[in-house]
């Protein structure tokens, strides 16, 4: 009986999974809902068939950088790959990234499972799916209508962990949130080593000591509470490192040594941009050495690694460069901001804040952001959309910024921006703006021959 | 004249942008060429309450809010004194509820300051949402976001202002405390940059112990106009 349900489950999945696509909807999770109805276990059933490790990436920022770099990595060793990387990452969106890779007949032959997932989903997803390895990327408040406060969302996690007996957490040894999920759990570590001046800024996230709340001094900063802490009053501080990033240079996309504990090390230079981006591949990596894998072969893969949508995603329009990437929270705006700054070009920036229930309802945490940054005379031109473009424009003004236009998220928009006098434009939207912008861009961007 | 503005807490109390409260004060005093300054108080500092014509306590969160609240334990009389004697206050979420007699958690009963006879209960569900308000205590609309679990219980004072938008009954249709000068808000946005005439309304109260003859001369307030009427007529319908 269990049998038939699951083929069930599967069959019907898929053909939802088709006609969604017919419909061009994206990464829609209603296929695994019903899949999840018809068969509560196939989902318990088909992840045990993965031969390998099933790995999960959880934290507020990097998930899906880190997911499909950890995915590429393992595929390129020649492994079949599970992978949610169409981005839904909740219960229904893993279970669609099962039914996906197996046969008709609920057949799976995967040796590694690559699944990002929410942080308030990850309770609700254990019970199916058992992770071997868990990464947690870093913890910021994110948007607070959503998902409570920090502490919810460790409290979160903490439930699903405490569901798993066997699970290594690969945690990000900068953050002192990480502290919270070590009990009693094995755990490495991956951190990046102080820095030379680099000027990150955004030093805002006073972060109070985990275990006695008195508060952490600070060696260096890397950015928001990340870096390498001490508490003044109990012993807690920074754990060993077992992956490091060594040597940061940041004046040609990023560039940094990878050292493990044994003192191997390797030069990693990515054109990607972003400081951020180093926790990406540095977790990507140390995930993909636990597997028991070397870097010697890393290098193409990392190099020929396409931005996923919105990630600081690039597109030509009249011949100039636009700049698209997601930026949803005060953190990840923060680095946004602090990546376009270490372009010295002259640019024209755009900034669309939507209120969708994707978005959260509340946008109060724009004014966590330090936009005040964006007084610089390289920086040409701001304009302001999505449907809360106002509290963005005052937000500006009291930035200090008075030179600013509230426009439409349209095509003309953009038409406009490409034919200013600036080299570049970056355009930094939140989560429901991030699809019409994409496809107002798609729609007159040069095309290959074009270039 | 010179207006001083203290920001209580920043490290602790800044969950939900407060430092746009802080700001929009700051700047509405000085493009009238009023002298302003802001404090930043933190956890080691002292509190002179002499030296604030503006006192602000913001959003944290339920853990900040403990530590804040303990922090204050030691400053009871002072606060209670600087309440009394008329000085202005705006408290935002965290920063209102330490203030009466007792506050819920989902697991606890905690006891406040007990400066101020109100208090705190705690419903499961959490109540979020965008909020317009009328205020008889400002004459207009004030427009805001509210993201919280508790609601106010037995309090002896005016609201802020009355529930236009979500429809709300009984006593949870009003919203906010009014005390003298103190005024004691959930709604967060932040609130002030949107709500300009009660950003004024709190600016003239500080004012008026200083020198009752200034009135404050209007500003341009175009885009927080925008901002604002956004809101009333996307939600008031």
């Amino acid at each position: 009986m269990r049998n038939i349900r699951n083929f069930f489950a599967v069959i019907i999945c898929k053909i939802l999974i088709v006609v969604g696509k017919m419909m061009g909807k994206k990464g829609s999770s209603t296929p695994g809902s019903i899949a999840l109805k018809i068969s509560p276990t196939f989902l318990l059933d088909m992840s045990k068939k993965v031969k390998k490790d099933i790995i999960m990436v959880c934290g507020t920022n990097g998930k899906t950088t880190t997911n499909n770099l950890v995915y590429s990595l393992l595929k390129s060793k020649g492994n079949k790959v599970v992978c949610n990387n169409i981005g839904a990452n909740m219960l229904p969106g893993i279970a669609c990234a099962f039914v996906e890779a197996c046969s008709v007949f609920g057949t799976l032959n995967a040796d590694y499972a690559c699944l990002e997932c929410d942080e308030a989903s990850l309770r609700r997803v254990v019970p199916y799916v058992k992770p071997n390895k868990i990464i947690i990327t870093n913890l910021f408040t994110d948007q607070l209508d959503r998902y409570g406060e920090i502490d919810d969302t460790i409290a979160l996690l903490n439930d699903a962990l405490t569901k798993l007996d066997d699970v290594l957490l690969i945690l990000n040894a900068d953050d002192p949130l990480s502290h919270s999920f070590s009990n009693g759990k094995k755990c490495v570590y991956f951190g990046i080593d102080k820095t030379r001046n680099l000027d990150l800024g955004d030093i805002s996230d006073i972060v109070f000591c985990p275990e006695c709340k008195s508060r952490l001094n600070y060696n260096y900063y890397h950015y928001g509470h990340l870096g390498d802490y001490v508490c003044e009053n109990c012993s807690l501080k920074r754990p060993d490192v077992k992956y490091t990033a060594k040597n940061v240079n940041l004046e040609d996309g990023i560039s940094f040594d990878i050292c493990n504990d044994e003192a191997l090390s390797k030069n990693i230079s990515l054109s990607y941009k972003g400081f951020y981006n180093i926790y990406n591949v540095l977790s990507a990596l140390s995930v993909y050495s636990e597997c028991g894998y070397t870097f010697d072969d890393v290098d193409s893969v990392l190099s020929s690694y396409k931005a996923q949508i919105g990630r600081m995603e690039s597109f030509y329009v009249n011949s100039k460069e636009f700049i698209l990437n997601l930026s949803k929270n005060p953190a990840g705006f923060n680095q946004a901001i602090s990546t376009l700054m270490q372009d010295k070009r002259d640019k024209s920036i755009l900034v669309a804040i939507n209120d969708k229930p994707g978005d959260g309802t509340d946008v109060s945490w724009l004014w966590n952001v330090n936009f005040e940054k964006l007084n610089d005379e390289t920086i040409k031109n701001i304009y302001i959309t999505g449907i809360r473009k106002y509290d963005m424009a005052l937000r500006l003004k009291y930035s200090g910024i008075n030179k600013f236009e509230i426009v439409e998220n349209n095509i003309q928009t953009l038409k406009n921006m490409s034919s200013h006098n600036t080299d570049i434009c970056y355009l930094l939207v939140n989560y429901t703006a991030l699809f019409d912008t994409q496809n107002n861009l798609k729609a007159i961007m040069d095309k290959k021959e074009d270039k | 004249m010179k207006i001083n503005i203290c920001h209580l807490y920043p490290n602790l109390l800044n969950l939900y942008g407060d430092k746009g409260n802080v700001e929009t004060l700051y700047h509405r005093i000085k493009n009238r060429g009023i002298d302003a300054f802001v404090t930043e108080v933190n956890e080691n500092d002292k509190i002179d309450f002499d030296n604030i014509d503006i006192l602000y306590i913001g959003a944290g969160s339920e853990k900040e809010q403990r530590l804040v609240l303990d922090m204050l334990k030691p400053y009871r009389e002072e606060l209670l004194n600087y309440i009394e004697s008329s000085k202005v206050l705006l408290g935002v979420s965290s920063g209102y509820e330490i203030l009466g007699k007792y506050y819920k958690t989902k697991s606890d009963n905690i006891k406040a300051l007990e400066i101020l006879d109100f208090s705190m209960d705690y419903q499961e569900k959490r109540i979020t949402d965008n909020v317009i308000l009328n205020s008889g205590i400002i004459n207009s609309t004030i427009v805001g976001f509210e993201n919280h679990n508790t609601y106010l219980n037995n309090s002896a004072y005016k609201p802020l202002g009355e529930y236009i938008y979500p429809n709300k009954t009984d006593e949870k249709a009003y919203e906010g405390i009014v005390y003298k000068n103190t005024i004691l808000t959930h709604l967060l946005g932040p609130v002030l940059p949107k709500n300009p005439i009660l950003c004024d309304f709190i600016i003239q109260k500080a004012i008026d112990l200083k020198d009752e003859t200034y009135k404050l001369t209007p500003l341009d307030d175009s885009l927080e106009t925008l901002a604002h009427n956004y809101i009333v007529n996307r939600f008031s319908e």
